[in-house]
């Protein structure tokens, strides 16, 4: 048995605070250990060195400790996106090239990509930087009528769902070639881009992978599998 | 005794999340012993599965019982998919469930919106959507779902129509025009069956009846 180096007493915010971002930052190796669904308390416990008690004084669950992490994560992927993506002015292509990022840099590693699926869904955290980003393009893409009037958290709900589900199924299984063309095309077609302008759009590869932090939880991800 | 379990864990996931649930938590609420729990379930995500995959068969029994007769594929969907997410929010115990299980889910058996992807993929089939692998669609549609019951649930409004600004989009996201997708939805729909006496539904039926 490991020995347990924290256990904490009372209410020291300070220390509080220090143990919670020490289990964030332990979530990588948690998740390239096992799959996430079958991480126990005892596997952050003992790989952490904290008591059972310190744990749950920081996280309900070893659910809400992961989905703490993947938002951490998304926070960390948002400025790399957000950045390669403002020199884009048309909002479909715009939004084209930040979904295909987003898959790319997630499936091309596929153990961020696990981190990230455990973040909350339905996504609850309307502060969250990322979320805040995509609903700032979509806002923006309706104001400008390129997509259909509807509610923004309803055209956010969209994106979220289909690069989920995208990720999920390419991390999973082997798709075809052209799946993330389709799942482009599908996502302009549900935004209200008309089928000619989609096909053009989803038929436009991506021409630059923005770099990936080299810092925080995704750098750590990277550092694993490299 | 696996009933009496599940039965706990259902009660408790009215009070916490369904992540918060404990070995303890189930123990304490069934009056059973630890040993009793692991004879009949490895784990709580065990027997949540277990609850999950139980909701799901009668759920989509209710609601497949009104659908069945529907002749076309993509009125049949459309209607499917309004029930589902009226019964979802009018049941807020059963609602705030199922909206909390892991999704996407690679697990059938535990797939409340299974009918929502065999008419996707026989849509497809069919031609009436665009082709594309099937995933795409129902990750469209059914995350789309969750999503609007999720904010439906948290609206102390009517969300009356809102369904219908929820599915608009994914229906278009499927591959059809804006107009088709409109008279769909328009399409009067048949009234929501009352929740049964029996099985798990009829016990959030009655714990439903306790809190509203």
């Amino acid at each position: 048995m490991a020995k347990i180096i924290h256990h904490l007493f009372g209410n020291n915010k300070k220390q509080h605070s220090q143990v919670r971002s020490q289990l964030v930052s332990a979530s990588p190796e948690l998740v390239s250990i096992k799959p996430a669904n079958q991480i126990k308390v005892e596997d952050v416990t003992e790989h952490a060195q904290v008591s059972r008690d310190t744990f749950f004084q920081c996280f309900r669950s070893v659910n809400d400790l992961l989905n703490v992490s993947a938002k951490q994560a998304g926070r960390e992927l948002t400025s790399p996106i957000a950045l390669a993506g403002s020199t884009i002015f048309d909002m479909p292509l715009r939004m084209a090239a930040k979904t295909r990022m987003a898959i790319q840099l997630l499936t091309g590693t596929p153990l961020l990509g696990r981190l990230m699926l455990k973040a909350e869904w339905p996504f609850t955290d309307m502060q969250h930087k990322g979320y805040l980003d995509i609903k700032k393009d979509l806002a923006q893409g309706i104001e400008q009528g390129c997509f259909t009037n509807m509610p923004p958290e309803i055209a956010a709900n969209l994106v979220i769902s289909i690069l989920r589900g995208a990720i999920q199924e390419m991390i999973d299984s082997p798709q075809p070639l052209d799946y993330e063309d389709q799942v482009i095309y599908h996502l302009l077609l549900s935004l209200g881009v008309n089928a000619a302008e989609a096909e053009k759009i989803s038929n436009t590869p991506l021409e630059q992978l923005p770099n990936l932090p080299k810092k925080g939880l995704v750098g750590k991800i990277l550092k694993l599998v490299a | 005794m696996q009933n009496t379990l599940i039965f706990s864990v259902l009660s408790l996931s009215f009070e916490k999340s369904i992540h918060e649930i404990d070995v303890d938590d189930v123990i304490r609420h069934a009056q059973v012993s630890r040993g009793s729990f692991y004879k009949y379930f490895p784990s709580v995500q065990a027997s949540l599965l277990a609850l999950a995959s139980q909701l799901a068969h009668e759920l989509t029994t209710e609601i497949e019982a009104i659908t069945h007769q529907i002749p076309d594929t993509a009125t049949r969907l459309v209607v499917t998919s309004k029930l589902t997410m009226r019964y979802l929010v009018k049941v807020p115990l059963l609602g705030n469930f199922l909206i909390q299980l892991p999704w996407p889910s690679q697990n059938p058996d535990t797939n409340v919106f299974k009918h929502i992807s065999v008419d996707i993929e026989l849509g497809i089939k069919e031609g009436v959507f665009t082709k594309m692998p099937a995933s795409i669609g129902c990750n469209l549609l059914i995350g789309s779902l969750i999503g609007g019951v999720h904010i439906m649930l948290g609206q102390s409004a009517s969300s009356k129509g809102y369904e219908n600004k929820v599915l608009a989009p994914a229906l278009m996201g499927l591959g059809l025009d804006s107009k088709t997708a409109d008279e769909l939805l328009k399409v009067p729909m048949p009234s929501l069956p009352k929740l049964p006496a029996t099985g798990l539904l009829g016990k959030i039926a009655m714990m439903n009846d306790l809190v509203s």
